[in-house]
């Protein structure tokens, strides 16, 4: 038998082809030489030719036609969302700082001046919506006494309110008067506009850092002339939990107006400054100042008492007592001079119209200085200090009262910020607590304040201000205070204090992730 | 005393063989004593044609009984008894077996001289060509495969001095009874093939010789498998003679050796399934195993080797001399494959080489030009920007990056890799020492690699030695290209230097299965590289199979492996429901400058116009629009492509500027399809590659265009018009793609060279104590948003970059907790970040200083990155560590503790094994298709008309 298969010949496929024209027998047209196309002498030949010709006019019609339909017509685009996450972020824990009893430099003899101690105890009066209060003490990182309080929150839910205020009086030597400060929670950039270096004012400035991390904190002080430069004024570490406290004098002596600035790197700080005055021998009244506003166009200095400009004339007996009259202090942190009006907003009881019309101060003001302004020519009373800028400013206010005996006190108003609709209010362990509320807005508010079981409704029109007396120690909700601004004043013969009503510091706003 | 002839005629189905056979057998010189004719289950004629024939004795056989010719002679030989055996001869006739009318007589005469001949074959002739021997003697290689010692040979007596063989075909053997009967006839097991040569070895070692006589001559029509009627395919041949080869190894060999062979079966098939693949016979691959499966389960084996033992006298030493040597077998094979090749139509190769042609010349010019235009990255250790990253430290890690495990890249997941990984894994395997260098090197060698391509393709459509020259420049210069390789789209440029080659190995595959694996090989490629271009290869796989018929077998299997590498990732997008995201670039997803239709048509992949936008700024031409420049220096091109519609070669030009309309088209859908997330937004597909397949079409336009213009058109200045076109075109094209590769020096491209770190070192130096160490990167966008990644160990690098992440449209857990926490990072707050830390693995934090290289930070961005220093300042759970290259870098303070979360890679889940099991095995099964086993004659070119043009044909097409 045979086996014409072959089977171990190669059977590998040779492959190798030709593609060259012309690659296969082609149809009779391709054969053609191309010659016979170019001189078409026979019938063939023209057809040839004019087929050729159709061929070309059809391809540069099909290319004119996708040229065209790319460019002219409307194609869809199919496109996928790159998947993203909203991220809210976790509310911080709230923690207010209080900057705890009046400080003396060196102790009651006189020595270790560059030290300070504290004179007394401040009264805390704290309160929250919900949770647990816990004061811890900050430490002091110069080994001086313990002074900073901090008051956390804990356990509570995430939109809790925290409040807390301390106040303090003082009758001892060099130092009479009353003191209330509100607790702040800790912020990165802080503006102190209060405080003088001049011959018998003292100013201490205070920093806590109530976090869990160092802060590197650069203070900055400006004066009318501007910045002041100091040594030892940047880069200052403060531990978690620890404070730090300064003379102001001995960054910047001299000064009759600073404005302090103080920036944290790390973690957040509460910085706050003190100020006590002694003309000559005679004590010349203490207060906190505390910086609850960043810079803002819109300004609002709730709570200022003028006093009757005689009683003042008649206690200034000699060029120290001058900074007895009111005053308003102003600073523009950025380059561009700002043009500010000063409203001088009168507070009355509810109910109360007013009868005259607010009187505009206009000022313009240098950047990079601070400017003090007089106020003067109002009738005495409950006012409430409205500034509008072209470009955020800083401001605080100055008021002195004048008991009949001589004895005075001074207190440094701070620009509050604005409420949020429902704010808690502690009220300091003070004499006659007074709240100023001040609508700044273009729409009359109705605000419920309650306390235990008590509610109290006041309605502040717009643009006006009203002022309710509330008591002692005792812990307010208010309701319906959106935008407004608020601050607890205390007034008795020849004292005076005061302390701002501060929000919950905002959280941080939510953020898009793209994961 | 008178030797006794009986002539066994053994008949199926043989109408029309068996009148030309009876009537011969009637000639004969030597009339038979008897004729005993067995008729086997025919269901024609055959019958009445015996029966007309009056033989001796007409017998059909019995029902049970196989249909063999071995069982049909063994019923007709051993059922009918005589009483002298030893002077009676058997002649075995098939009834395709027409005997020449001396046969008889010259085979009787030759075993009367030798008493000691059992058996005598004839001289076998085709049936149809009685002057070709189809068969005459067989033997056995040392393995036992059977040879047939003479085949298709032309008769000039040349074997006639061949006597003593180790065996004869069945069919026209004279035997001697006695030996017949002693040996029991024919072996069950083999029922077709060898069982003449398994006869004839049983009776040389009984002590018999077995000759062949050269007078004696029969035709035959076919072989022995054809004996039932079936006709003759090599697949079938091939296994049946397996199974022959395999029956015939367990009946010879020792007792002790046979469960050796026995176990080998499976293993050697194996082996021989390889040797079939490298030899382009993938059609015999079923067959082998059959065959290993018959031969395992063969029942006929102890009968055989009791059979065997009975008669033998001798030792299997007596037959080794007449065994066929390696060395003889390897010159028959030779005389074969020459012989075969006198067949076809030889011709000299009128085709240039590359040397001869120039295309080397070009190479050389593109290598200095790439070294020129990639300068800066000669001394980088990486090259990243755009879409390139540097890739593993090792090839272990580029490896383990391809099939189906975790995905390290942002969060981590677990699913399959992008196709292209292995393409990284091939290229960075060429570079083992540094993977990243392989980057660089292809940067360098981009240019010359596609001219290469380009010459070779071109060279296949052209006869003319420069035309080639102009394809390869053009197509080195393609201004998609060069902004692909600018602009770090390395997947689009591998796809463009295979575009060419794919396109030459698919229009050969339509004759060699060889090219057809090759083009399968390159189309996967290609569509790792550039899946938008899938749907344009398809359809011109599909046309050229429509234009090729003959083709469909070789071609049809061409998109299996691209589809094996696919399907995975297909299974995971459509699930999904994306699967438009499917045709996504693979790679680092890079901004590409969306452009119009307007810029798509002047060959331009990105905003800018190739540069020019710039380039006409620069050299403050005035009032003349970068578009218009560009549009000019594109002319020539567009001219001779459009040109080539009215040239002579239409049925070339035709299909060219078809793969250029669907290249445009695949472009201008490229930029409506924004699929890849890259930050906050979605990019397009690049459109480089799909302008890459446009400018395909529209180079072989050209190419027609200019051998028409070179055989017909003007002469100008003794040259043809063609050469000057080519020249002009050439040097247009240069001129345009100029902006572009000087890129890198003017400071426009995307790519730069880097020192192959992502993670600031503080994190490299950690990652080497703890290589799943995740760094959180925290991007702030100009929206205001923040992009959060994670950089594992070292970093995610080119092989970890995958589409699947890249195109996802729902967030997984772990992308939610990542969110979580870098949105957390990012704020003030009471956040405690221990936990999702632990979740993530993740041991520092960077915020990146930018977004993308040269982008100004937008105030948005400022104020998202200020919160961000805040918050991660004011934590206690972070250490700030510094600024580094990357940006501001912290430290957790509380480093992860937990080991991990389990990281399967390709090989570690039934899953991954399995993809990693069917995709290895394709791929290998194509490579070894695709290997080029024939060896060719270096000068000389085989052109393949309407000639035989390869046995395979039949392979496929039974």
């Amino acid at each position: 038998m045979t086996d014409p298969q072959r089977s171990h010949e190669p059977q590998d496929d040779v492959g190798d082809i030709d593609l060259t024209y012309p690659a296969t027998p082609a149809a009779p047209a391709e054969t053609t030489p191309s010659g016979a196309a170019r001189s078409p002498r026979t019938l063939k030949g023209a057809a040839i030719v004019s087929a050729r010709v159709v061929t070309g006019l059809i391809g540069v019609a099909v290319a004119a036609v996708v040229l065209a339909a790319t460019i002219l017509l409307p194609l869809p685009t199919l496109s996928l969302e790159p998947p993203a996450v909203v991220v809210t972020p976790v509310a911080a824990q709230q923690a207010r700082v209080c900057p705890g009893p009046l400080l003396r430099l060196g102790d009651d003899t006189g020595a270790q001046a560059t030290t300070a101690s504290a004179l007394g105890e401040a009264t805390i009066t704290s309160g929250a919506s919900d949770g647990d209060i816990a004061e811890t003490p900050a430490r002091d990182v110069d080994g001086g006494e313990d002074t900073g309080e901090i008051v956390a929150l804990a356990g509570s839910d995430e939109d809790a309110l925290l409040a807390a205020s301390q106040s303090q009086s003082l009758s001892s030597g060099d130092f009479v008067g009353t003191a209330a400060a509100e607790c702040l929670e800790p912020r990165d950039d802080t503006w102190l506009v209060g405080g003088a270096t001049t011959t018998g004012r003292t100013s201490i400035l205070t920093i806590v850092n109530p976090g869990e991390v160092a802060a590197r904190v650069d203070i900055t002080v400006y004066s009318d002339a501007g910045a002041v430069s100091a040594p030892g004024t940047s880069g200052i570490a403060i531990p978690a939990g620890e404070q730090r406290v300064f003379s102001l004098a001995g960054l910047a002596p001299g000064l009759s107006s600073p404005v302090v600035r103080v920036q944290s790197q790390g973690a957040l700080v509460v910085a706050t400054l003190q100020q006590s005055t002694v003309r000559t021998l005679e004590p010349g009244g203490l207060d906190f100042v505390t910086g609850p506003a960043e810079p803002s166009t819109e300004l609002s200095i709730p709570g200022v008492i003028l006093p009757d400009p005689e009683d003042i004339e008649d206690a200034i007996s000699g060029e120290d007592y001058l900074d007895l009259n009111p005053a308003i202090r102003m600073f523009v942190p950025g380059e561009a001079q700002a043009h500010a009006v000063v409203t001088m907003v009168p507070v009355t009881e509810e109910g109360e119209s007013v009868e005259e019309t607010p009187v505009d101060i206009s000022v313009t003001l240098d950047p990079g200085r601070v400017t003090e302004l007089p106020v003067g020519g109002f009738e005495p009373g409950r006012y409430v200090a409205s500034i509008a800028s072209d470009v955020p400013i800083v401001a605080g206010v100055r008021v002195a009262t004048v008991a009949s005996d001589g004895d005075n006190d001074f207190v440094w108003l701070p620009a509050t910020q604005p409420l949020d609709d429902t704010a808690l209010l502690a009220v300091a362990r003070g004499a006659n607590p007074v709240l100023t509320l001040h609508n700044p807005g273009d729409e009359d508010a109705d605000v419920v304040l309650t306390r235990g079981d008590a509610e109290a409704a006041v309605t502040v029109e717009a643009g006006s201000a009203v002022f309710v007396e509330v008591a002692q120690g005792g812990v307010y909700t208010l309701e319906g205070v959106d935008g407004m601004h608020a601050s607890v004043g205390y007034l008795s013969a020849g004292t005076i204090t005061a302390h701002s009503v501060s929000p919950r510091a905002p959280s941080s706003s939510p953020i898009v992730v793209y994961p | 005393m008178r030797q006794r002839v009986t002539v066994v005629l053994v008949a199926r189905n043989g109408g029309d063989t068996l009148e030309r056979t009876l009537s011969r057998l009637a000639e004969q010189t030597r009339t038979p004593d008897e004729l005993i004719a067995v008729d086997v289950a025919s269901r024609d004629d055959t019958a009445a044609l015996l029966a007309r024939a009056q033989p001796s004795q007409l017998m059909t056989l019995p029902p049970r009984a196989p249909a063999t010719f071995g069982a049909a002679v063994g019923h007709a030989v051993l059922g009918t008894p005589v009483q002298d055996p030893d002077a009676e001869w058997v002649w075995l006739l098939a009834h395709d077996s027409a005997p020449h009318p001396r046969a008889l007589e010259q085979l009787l005469g030759a075993v009367e001289i030798a008493p000691s001949v059992a058996i005598a074959g004839p001289k076998i002739m085709t049936w149809d060509r009685p002057d070709v021997i189809a068969e005459f003697g067989e033997s056995m290689t040392r393995f036992g495969a059977s040879v047939s010692l003479v085949e298709g040979e032309l008769d000039q007596a040349q074997h006639d001095v061949t006597e003593d063989v180790m065996g004869v075909a069945a069919n026209g053997m004279l035997v001697r009874r006695s030996v017949f009967e002693a040996l029991g006839g024919f072996d069950s097991g083999l029922p077709s093939i060898d069982a003449g040569l398994d006869l004839c070895v049983r009776a040389r070692l009984a002590g018999h010789r077995v000759m062949v006589v050269p007078g004696a001559k029969i035709t035959a029509l076919g072989g022995p498998e054809r004996f039932d009627g079936h006709d003759g395919n090599p697949r079938r041949h091939a296994r049946l003679a397996r199974i022959a080869q395999l029956h015939r190894r367990f009946v010879y060999s020792p007792a002790l050796a046979v469960p050796v062979h026995w176990l080998s079966l499976l293993p050697l098939a194996v082996l021989r399934s390889i040797w079939h693949l490298l030899a382009k016979r993938p059609g015999r691959i079923p067959g082998e195993f059959t065959a290993a499966v018959v031969a395992a389960f063969d029942g006929s084996v102890p009968a055989a080797r009791r059979a065997l033992g009975r008669a033998r006298r001798l030792g299997w030493k007596a037959i080794a001399p007449l065994r066929v040597t390696a060395a003889e077998l390897r010159e028959r094979r030779g005389q074969a494959r020459e012989a075969f090749s006198a067949t076809g139509t030889v011709v000299d190769d009128p085709r240039i080489g590359y040397l001869g042609g120039g295309g080397l010349w070009v190479a050389v010019f593109g290598a200095i030009a790439g070294v020129i235009a990639f300068g800066p990255l000669l001394t980088a250790r990486a090259a990243t920007g755009g879409g390139l990253l540097p890739l593993g430290a090792s090839v272990g890690d580029l490896w383990s990056a391809v099939g189906v495990g975790w995905r390290d890249i942002g969060a981590g997941f677990f699913g399959p890799a992008d196709p292209f990984a292995a393409i990284v894994a091939v290229l960075g395997s060429l570079t083992f020492w540094e993977p990243s260098l392989s980057i660089i090197a292809f940067h360098l060698l981009a240019l010359p690699l596609a001219s290469m391509t380009a010459w070779f393709a071109a060279r296949r459509i052209t006869r003319s030695p420069w035309i080639p020259l102009v394809a390869s420049v053009l197509w080195s210069l393609a201004p998609p290209y060069i902004a692909s390789l600018m602009s770090g789209h390395l997947p689009s440029a591998i796809a463009h230097i295979l575009l060419p080659w794919f396109l030459l190995a698919l229009l050969k595959g339509a004759r060699s299965v060889s090219s057809a694996a090759l083009a399968a090989l390159l189309f996967a490629g290609i569509a790792a590289c550039a899946p938008v271009l899938v749907p344009a290869l398809l359809l011109g796989w599909l046309a050229w199979m429509i234009a090729s018929p003959k083709g469909i077998g070789r071609l049809i299997a061409m998109p299996v492996l691209a589809a094996a590498l696919f399907a995975p990732l297909v299974i995971e997008q459509v699930l999904r429901g994306t699967p438009l995201a499917l045709l996504a670039d693979p790679g680092a997803p890079a901004a590409a400058g969306a452009t119009s239709g307007w810029h798509l048509a002047l060959v331009s992949a990105s905003e800018g116009l190739g540069g020019w936008t710039d380039a006409a700024a620069r050299l403050a031409l005035p009032g003349v629009g970068a578009h218009i420049i560009v549009a000019s220096l594109l002319a020539p091109v567009g001219i001779l492509a459009l040109l080539s519609l009215v040239m002579p070669g239409i049925r070339r030009a035709v299909p060219a500027l078809a793969v250029a309309l669907l290249g445009f088209a695949t472009a201008v859908a490229s930029t409506h399809i924004a699929v890849t997330a890259l930050g906050a937004e979605t990019v397009p597909v690049w459109p480089g590659s799909g302008l890459s397949l446009f400018w395909l079409g529209l180079v072989g336009a050209v190419v027609v265009a200019l051998e028409g213009l070179a055989a017909a058109g003007p002469v100008v200045r003794d040259h043809p018009a063609g050469g000057w076109a080519g020249v002009v075109a050439s040097l247009a094209v240069l001129a345009l793609s100029m902006p572009l590769l000087l890129a890198m020096h003017l400071g426009h491209a995307a790519i730069e060279p880097s020192d192959a770190r992502l993670v600031p070192a503080v994190v490299a130096a950690e990652a080497r104590t703890d290589p799943a160490v995740g760094t959180l990167l925290l991007t702030p966008t100009a929206e205001g948003a923040l992009l959060a990644t994670v950089q594992r160990g070292t970093g995610s690098t080119l092989e970890d970059q995958s589409t699947l992440a890249a195109t996802s449209v729902d967030l997984s857990d772990d992308e939610r907790t990542l969110a979580r926490l870098a949105g957390n990072l990012a704020s003030r707050g009471a956040y405690d970040p221990q936990g999702d830390l632990e979740e993530l693995h993740i041991g520092f934090v960077v915020l990146a200083d930018r977004e993308a290289p040269a982008a100004e930070p937008s105030g948005a961005a400022q104020q998202v990155a200020q919160r961000t220093i805040d918050s991660l300042d004011g934590s206690a759970d972070v250490t700030a560590v510094g600024e580094t290259d990357l940006g501001l870098l912290w430290r957790i303070a509380d480093p992860p503790r937990t080991a991990p979360e389990e990281r399967p890679g390709p090989l570690d889940t039934l899953e991954g094994r399995v993809v990693a099991g069917v995709q290895g095995g394709i791929a290998l099964i194509t490579l070894l298709l695709a290997v080029p086993t024939q060896r060719r004659r270096p000068t000389r070119m085989q052109t393949l008309g309407e000639g035989p043009a390869t046995t395979f044909d039949e392979d496929l097409d039974d």
